[in-house]
Order: structure tokens, then C-alpha cells, then sequence
């Protein structure tokens, strides 16, 4: 089993909403947590943020609610994550199902697609649940479920999904394909323009990034301290060091508050 | 005979495996519910706790709770406190229980250090920088065997850098002399990237972007890594045209970071997103 057991963050954003019935079947059904394997990682005690269900639910908080929808600078609608990040047919992908997944190796998700005779899926990994783990954080992981959907997308719209790499020692990466603000209108992030005049286009990390710059920058004003600045320092982070050309902006200022 | 019950048997296995790939692939599982129930936000926020040294693990705890929208509270009781030595010394000692298991916790930790503006959080602060990152991320767990198959994996993120970069930008912000020539020491010798790329920005944002401070960067800096100094930033108060010319400037300045061309995929269709409107003049279309 993973190691159980709730970070602050992870506290602070149950806190915002408590046991809310109507939403964990929402989040339970929209984002196909129907598999068995949640059955021992607190499907039944939904509301128990120390097992993995309910963390997995304090990321789709966060992507339902979180952000602002402020039209003239956030990259893109809540909508546009949300359905993407969704585990429903719709313009992203097709359906698939997330199952939670007892490994403890070097990835704390991965996605199969192009299944033989079974749905697609996404695995969630006890990286992103263990006590302790840096992934034990609903912020993070909405960046890994936002990364693994693009995914589904990429097989949907027929691109590789492979990661080129990059750095010392050499490591998954991805190219990022920067747009101005307003290229993309909200409810369009499903699209993509590979003609090299106006290149509009995502890779998965970029998606990761753009969510939690986003998330860091342009919250609801009711968003807790603690998720903002769990969101700039992972999206920071993340535009240094996984990205093989280099990404020409940072999120946020380096104030403390 | 053989022949007519083999034929049947596989007649019977082609036919479950189709009806199971549609059942699988084209129906849905569950019931999907796309309707995401209202929320009406959260209850009030509990009042403040003073800072002192013996609170440290409360007020980390209020802090984590503030709405983004009144950080004003936590510089307020922050100010408080902020010449109290032993409580700079309190929140030292919080910092260094080691190896780090909870990301938000020490990044508050971090955050209020450098809000107190008090120089004796420079020596924390560059020993925090300058441990080696093992010492920061707690142990990873072993290794239970390969993915197989068609898995694809997001990488984890080194955590004791990430933690480093946040306390390079408190150390600068401390703005006192020894603490601004330890930044730029940072950005030019850091093992990590990841901190450096901080280093480079705290310390130009805390020299307002002038000129000479992008001299002194640029003549300290790997040679690599001279581009990435003055990105723009991109933040809650920006204004986004600003912010697009600074970054499609970084890129007409460095045409070799763009990424190299796709190729659409034989047979896609192709939707390609309509620009958005004058974004600048419709601020509020959806909010």
C-alpha cells in the first residue's frame, strides 16, 4: 500500500469544502474513479483525506473550482481543463477510466492508450499519495492529471505521445509551443494549428504548466496561500527543467506573498 | 467434424472479443455526470495567530489557509514579529527538520522567513540553499520493476530544488548586501538549473530589472544560461499584450529555442482555434 497520510495543503483544501457528497459522486463519475483498485484506497471513506480517493478528489476541486475564468489573461477556461482533464467522450479524447495503482517506481502516473479490446486509461501511481512524497500535494497532482489527459488527447488527434529528452542526467521532456494570451478563445484549447505561420499547439507538460501558472496567478480570490504557492513553485520548476527549448517566461513574481 | 467445432470455437471467441471491444470502447462504464455541482465558497477564515516563536507551526498553519486575495493578513502579523530574532531563529529551526515531508509547509516556512526582512535569516537561508538536495527530499522508495507496455510517464520532479529556488528568491528579498552577492553567487554556481533559473530572476527582481544588474548577471551567469536573464513575468497584475511581446521578443532574439515543426498526422482534421477578441477589452466575458 502507499503510505498514507495528509499534508498540510492537502488539509487546507478539504477544509474549503468539507464532506461534500453531491461533489465526491460528481468527481467520482466524471472522472471515472469507478475501478476496483480504489476499492482499497478509500472509495467507501470518500471523505478521508489521509487515502488516495479522497486526495484525488481535492485535485478535482481544485480544477473545478479554483480558477477565475478572467478572460483577458488566464491561458485558458476552467472548462477547457476540466473536460480535458475529464475522463468522459467529449472534444478532448475518447472515454477512459483512472485506476490507482500500488507502484513505487520512478513514475508517479502513466496513461495506455490504443487498447486491445478495453478501455484506455490512466494509472495513478502511490508517488502522488505517499506521506511524505513531494506529489502528496492536490496542486501537483492536478498538473499530473491535466499531463496524463493530454495524452488521451494525443492519441485522439493521432500524435505521438512519446517524450523527446533533455538535461543531465537525460530526462523525459517536451517541447513548448508558447501562444500569446489570446490565441486560443475558452473552449478551445481542444485545437491545434500545425502550419508553422501560426503554430498553435500543446504538448503535455505545457498543458501541466499553462493549468498551474493559471492556478498560481489567476485563482479565485478565496484560494488558499498555500495552493498558490505550491502551483508557481512546481510550474517554475518545471518550465527550467522539462522543457527542451527553452521557455521564455516565468510564473509570478519572487515575492513572499 | 474438427474442423466444424474449431471453426465455431473461433467463431465464438471473434465474437465476444467484438462485443466486449464495443461494450469497452463505445459505452459508457457509469453513469457520467457532467453537471459539477455549485459551490458557494469557503466558511470564514479563523483570526490570526501571532507569531512568536512558540507558534511557528500554527501560524504556518493559518498562513496556509489565507485567501491569495488577503495576503495583506500575513504581511501584517508577519511585520509583527519581523525583528524578533527568536523568532527567526524559530522559524530556522522549523526549517532544517529535515528531509522535507511536506512541500507546502516548507515552502510557508521559506515564504515567511523572507517576509521579516531580517538579516539574520541570510545565514539559514544560504545553508538551506547550499545542502545538498538529498538532504531536503526524503528518500525515494525503492523500485518495484519497469512499466510495461504503452505507458507513458510523467517524470518526478527533484523536490530539493524546488524548495532551494523559493529560498534563493527569499534570500534576495531580504535586499541587504550580503544577502544580494550570495544571490548572484547562486545563479552562477548552483548545481541545479532549476535554481539558478530562480536565482537569476530574484535577483533582477529585486534590482527592479535595471541595467547594470543585468550586466553584473550576464557577466556571472553560465554562458548557456544568458538568455534566460529578464523573462518576463507572468502575473496577476500583468498586462497581457505586455507580457506576449516580451516573450515572442525572447523568441525572435533566440530563434533556435522554438520548437521545430509538426507534422499534421495523414487524415486529421484539423480545427484551428479562432484568435480571441481584442482579449484586453473584454476582461470579464465569463467571470
Amino acid at each position: 500500500m502507499c503510505v498514507d497520510g495528509a499534508s498540510l495543503e492537502e488539509i487546507t483544501v478539504q477544509n474549503l469544502y468539507g464532506c461534500w457528497r453531491e461533489f465526491y459522486l460528481w468527481g467520482w463519475s466524471y472522472f471515472a474513479l469507478t475501478d476496483d483498485s480504489w476499492e482499497g484506497a478509500g472509495l467507501k471513506d470518500a471523505c478521508n483525506i489521509t487515502l488516495p480517493f479522497a486526495k484525488v478528489l481535492n485535485s478535482i476541486f481544485l480544477i473545478g473550482y479554483a480558477l477565475s475564468d478572467n478572460y483577458a489573461l488566464q491561458w485558458h477556461a476552467l472548462e477547457d481543463y476540466e473536460s480535458s482533464a475529464s475522463a468522459a467522450d467529449n472534444r478532448f479524447h475518447g472515454p477512459f477510466y483512472q485506476r490507482f495503482i500500488e507502484y513505487d517506481g520512478a513514475a508517479n502516473a502513466s496513461t495506455e492508450t490504443g487498447r486491445f479490446a478495453a478501455r484506455d486509461r490512466t494509472d495513478l501511481h502511490c508517488p502522488l499519495f505517499n506521506l511524505g512524497a513531494s506529489y502528496n500535494s492536490p496542486s501537483a497532482r492536478t498538473g499530473t492529471m491535466l499531463h496524463e489527459s493530454w495524452h488521451h488527447w494525443q492519441y485522439k488527434h493521432r500524435f505521438d505521445g512519446s517524450h523527446p529528452q533533455c538535461g543531465r542526467p537525460a530526462h523525459d521532456c517536451d517541447y513548448y509551443y508558447f501562444h500569446n494570451v489570446g490565441d486560443f478563445d475558452f473552449g478551445q484549447l481542444d485545437r491545434y494549428d500545425t502550419n508553422p505561420e501560426h503554430l498553435r499547439f500543446h504538448s503535455p507538460r505545457q498543458v501541466q504548466v499553462e493549468f498551474l501558472a493559471d492556478l498560481a496567478e489567476l485563482s479565485q480570490p478565496w484560494v488558499p496561500t498555500i495552493v498558490t504557492q505550491a502551483a508557481r513553485a512546481f510550474g517554475n520548476a518545471r518550465l527550467s527543467s522539462e522543457f527542451v527549448n527553452a521557455v521564455g517566461y516565468r510564473i509570478g513574481d519572487p515575492r513572499p506573498f | 467434424m474438427f474442423w466444424q467445432i474449431a471453426c465455431l470455437v473461433l467463431m465464438l471467441i471473434v465474437l465476444v472479443v467484438v462485443i466486449d471491444w464495443v461494450r469497452l470502447r463505445w459505452s459508457p462504464k457509469q453513469p457520467v455526470s457532467t453537471h459539477r455541482p455549485r459551490y458557494f465558497g469557503p466558511g470564514p477564515l479563523p483570526p490570526p495567530i501571532p507569531l512568536t516563536p512558540g507558534t511557528v507551526e500554527k501560524f504556518v498553519g493559518w498562513v496556509a489557509a489565507v485567501p491569495v486575495a488577503e495576503a495583506q493578513l500575513i504581511r501584517d502579523q508577519v511585520a509583527q514579529a519581523a525583528a524578533d530574532v527568536q523568532v527567526v531563529d524559530a522559524l530556522a529551526e522549523a526549517l532544517f527538520r529535515l528531509p522535507a515531508d511536506d512541500l507546502g509547509r516548507h515552502l510557508l516556512l521559506l515564504s515567511v522567513l523572507g517576509e521579516t526582512r531580517n538579516p539574520c535569516a541570510v545565514g539559514p537561508l544560504t545553508r538551506f540553499i547550499r545542502l545538498p538536495g538529498e538532504a531536503i527530499t526524503p528518500p525515494q522508495p525503492a523500485q518495484m520493476g519497469e512499466l510495461t507496455g504503452k505507458e507513458r510517464d510523467a517524470t518526478l520532479l527533484d523536490v530539493g530544488p524546488v524548495l532551494q529556488a523559493r529560498a534563493v528568491e527569499m534570500l534576495a528579498y531580504l535586499r541587504v548586501p550580503e544577502a544580494i552577492d550570495e544571490t548572484l553567487k547562486v545563479a552562477a554556481d548552483h548545481p541545479s538549473r532549476v535554481v539558478r533559473v530562480a536565482a537569476i530572476d530574484a535577483y533582477l527582481f529585486n534590482h527592479e530589472n535595471d541595467g547594470e544588474a543585468v550586466e553584473r548577471v550576464r557577466r556571472a551567469v553560465r554562458e548557456d544560461e544568458r538568455i534566460l536573464i529578464g523573462l518576463p513575468r507572468r502575473s496577476r497584475g500583468m498586462n497581457a499584450a505586455t507580457f506576449d511581446a516580451g516573450v515572442q521578443a525572447f523568441y525572435e532574439r533566440h530563434p533556435e529555442q522554438r520548437p521545430p515543426a509538426l507534422r499534421p498526422p495523414a487524415g486529421a482534421t484539423i480545427l484551428t482555434p479562432a484568435e480571441r477578441p481584442r482579449h484586453a477589452e473584454n476582461p470579464s466575458r465569463l467571470s
